[in-house]
């Protein structure tokens, strides 16, 4: 049974980061009107840093020129085992920006799952990249 | 009857529903507020009436949970299908840990050793969406 015989360990960026660029869902939080809210959204990575797409509703409004945190995780409910990694960072919307890095980012395989507009295009700048694997020990 | 949100494309879910998929998962994310900053913290729960119970040790979780409005998110996604489900619940945390009435508090035993605290979600609303396979023409 769980208890003792699971330890927690940190993962290291490269980890963190590898992590990030093998998965294509997450969950962006962010604050709006002081209350958090939190969404699932598909994503892709362009270097070391998170780009998903977006409407003009309530993601957009918290997530560009704001604080955001960004989390990905994969447990096995079975061995309870997992781990879990979280950016956190600033949404900037690159969705006009005509610079050769924005022009890259709107470039990414990125296609929404869900019908609509989702014409905005907003990336995480990283001020911390860290994540945790929950592991057994036999 | 399905309700669909036209503008963000998803089905909206409604609240019994919601319940009843919060029974299917076992992990879900605690967001809290600490600091100004948004923080999200994966946990095992359980169920309890139109509540949520998890397990913390003191520390960031318990102080950012307790402190306001919490918000808690299920999901599950299929990235074949790239189609799933998120449900969010809003309420006010409160520290049980004392509290020796009946709980389903065993139902959310740690994985990682003791807990300091237990702690229950009221649930003041409950939301969810659904997305369905888009057909790519």
């Amino acid at each position: 049974m769980a208890g003792a015989d699971h330890v927690f360990e940190e993962l290291s960026e490269p980890d963190c980061l590898n992590l990030l660029g093998t998965n294509q869902v997450g969950r962006i939080a962010v604050v709006v009107d002081n209350r958090p809210i939190l969404f699932p959204v598909n994503y892709a990575m362009s270097a070391d840093e998170v780009v998903f797409r977006t409407d003009t509703g309530t993601k957009l409004a918290g997530a560009a020129l704001g604080h955001v945190a960004f989390e990905i995780d994969g447990i096995d409910e079975q061995t309870r085992e997992g781990w879990s990694v979280i950016v956190q960072g600033v949404g900037f919307e690159v969705t006009g920006s005509l610079d050769l890095e924005s022009e890259q980012l709107k470039n990414l395989d990125l296609q929404p799952w869900v019908p609509g507009n989702r014409t905005h295009w907003v990336r995480i700048v990283a001020n911390s990249i860290t994540g945790r694997r929950l592991r057994r020990v036999d | 009857m399905r309700a669909v949100d036209l503008l963000g494309g998803t089905e909206i879910i409604g609240e019994a529903d919601c319940w009843e998929l919060l029974e299917t998962e076992i992990i879900g994310r605690v967001v809290a507020t600490i600091d100004g900053q948004v923080e999200i913290f994966p946990v095992n729960y359980a169920v309890e009436g139109e509540g949520i119970l998890f397990r913390t040790n003191a520390g960031r979780k318990t102080e950012g949970a307790l402190a306001g409005e919490t918000v808690f998110e299920v999901d599950s996604v299929d990235r074949q299908a790239k189609s799933g489900w998120s449900v969010i619940v809003r309420g006010d945390a409160r520290d049980i840990t004392e509290y020796d009435g009946p709980t389903r508090a065993d139902a959310v035993m740690p994985w990682t050793g003791p807990k300091d605290f237990l702690v229950r979600i009221s649930a003041r609303s409950i939301s969810g969406r659904r997305v369905v396979p888009v057909q790519t023409t």
